[in-house]
């Protein structure tokens, strides 16, 4: 049995009210999920909640959910989005994200290939920088490590729309840390 | 080929395993600007936030218990009727010497008198014998409960006793949602998320800020228990 195939099963379980099944989605997808929320609500307290918020609505939605519809990770990333924006319609507070100001960055061959470390607080600040648009591609692709598809799903938007997003974004970024 | 195009290539190269060198020597005529921009799309992905293991089980928790009252229903767990038994039995000594404050101005909450009076309330609701009367009694003192904390809070007056209180109000407004979930409606249902919303909110605030490390843990420990109000809320629903 392969991982997609494994993972309709899940699917298929949890829709059948097997708690033991969701539970392992969630252990697939929880930090993948966790960390799109913290990236951009820069809260880690309130990214946990939204992280449970996020599961607990996709439980109520699972009914609903078609396996030959949507891909699992899109619909579930689509509902983070929307408990995301439901938190900022709701808040008027926005946060700096609490990450080590110095912390940096591994310093591999990518780094090497920038000529310079980033820390941690250069790329927020960076980030911070771009259209919402920019940053809503940038956190699903590099941050919670959604596929072009999943990402353009999320988004409401072409795949080559988020390829151009991806593209401006990085350059985007790369002049703001430049400068 | 776009450049666009190009550079999504690269990336998907890479999450494959591809060395950044291998990749860029794919595109000689690209590299130069393409290096920079796989880079820093390297950089980004290494800068993401971690979910530590106890921020993992604490949402765990919730979610396990949402996915369990949704598929069985459950026998009503120790914790959560400990807080409304031991204030049911207080608060029916309380009831007669507390009565006579209840109209008075200084009872409202922040007031002095108010944790008399939120004692008489209390009492109040546990005796009264319609589901929906009694939800909303609990509501409204749940909701008071709350504002008494949020103005103590304020003056920085708040003792850990008010907090336990608050936490007990809306730990007996869900017992009563768990029994009855039939006379939710809309309006209700409003109110209560609301409440846990901004009680949530609250004692992760007094989490970051409390001034002594018991207090901290106190804050800490009620707000893991209130990881449970929104899942009983759903079951209540049928969700």
């Amino acid at each position: 049995m392969d991982a997609s195939s494994s993972e309709a099963t899940l699917i298929q379980q949890a829709q059948q009210g097997d708690a033991k099944a969701f539970g392992q989605l969630y252990e697939r997808y929880a930090d993948r999920v966790y960390r799109y929320l913290a990236f951009r609500l820069r809260d880690a307290m309130e990214a946990e909640d939204l992280t449970a918020e996020t599961f607990i609505r996709v439980l109520q939605h699972l009914p609903h959910y078609r396996p030959h519809g949507t891909p699992w990770g899109a619909w579930l990333f689509r509902i983070a989005h929307n408990v995301l924006i439901d938190h900022w319609r709701h808040s008027t507070r926005h946060q700096p994200l609490a990450l080590e100001n110095g912390a940096t960055v591994e310093n591999g061959t990518a780094a090497r290939a920038l000529h310079h470390v980033l820390t941690r607080a250069d790329l927020e600040r960076g980030i911070a920088q771009l259209t919402d648009l920019q940053q809503q591609a940038i956190t699903l692709r590099f941050i919670a490590g959604c596929s072009i598809a999943e990402t353009a799903y999320v988004m409401q938007r072409s795949e080559q729309a988020v390829k151009d997003l991806q593209h401006k974004a990085l350059i985007a970024l790369r002049k703001s840390l430049e400068r | 080929m776009k450049p666009q195009d190009i550079l999504q290539e690269c990336l998907e190269r890479l999450e494959q395993g591809e060395s950044l060198e291998t990749v860029l020597a794919r595109y000689p005529t690209q590299r130069d600007e393409l290096a920079p921009l796989v880079a820093l799309a390297t950089q980004v992905r290494q800068a993401a936030p971690s979910f530590n293991e106890s921020a993992k089980s604490r949402v765990r928790y919730q979610v396990y218990g949402a996915a369990r009252v949704r598929a069985v229903p459950r026998a009503h767990p120790a914790w959560q009727t400990w807080l409304a038994r031991v204030a049911s039995s207080v608060l029916m000594v309380m009831v007669l010497g507390a009565s006579a404050l209840v109209a008075t101005a200084e009872s409202a909450p922040g007031k002095p008198l108010f944790p008399a009076r939120a004692l008489f309330n209390e009492a109040r609701a546990q005796r009264i014998a319609d589901p929906r009367a009694a939800l909303e009694l609990h509501l409204q003192n749940a909701e008071e409960r709350l504002e008494d904390v949020r103005i103590r809070y304020q003056r920085h007056q708040l003792n850990e006793a008010a907090i336990f209180w608050m936490v007990g109000a809306t730990e007996n407004l869900m017992v009563t949602v768990e029994n009855h979930p039939y006379v939710l409606d809309h309006a209700l249902l409003a109110r209560i998320r609301r409440l846990i919303l901004t009680e949530r909110a609250l004692l992760r605030d007094l989490i970051k800020n409390a001034p002594v490390e018991r207090a901290r843990r106190n804050a800490e420990t009620l707000y893991q228990l209130s990881a449970t109000w929104e899942p009983l809320l759903n079951r209540g629903l049928g969700r």
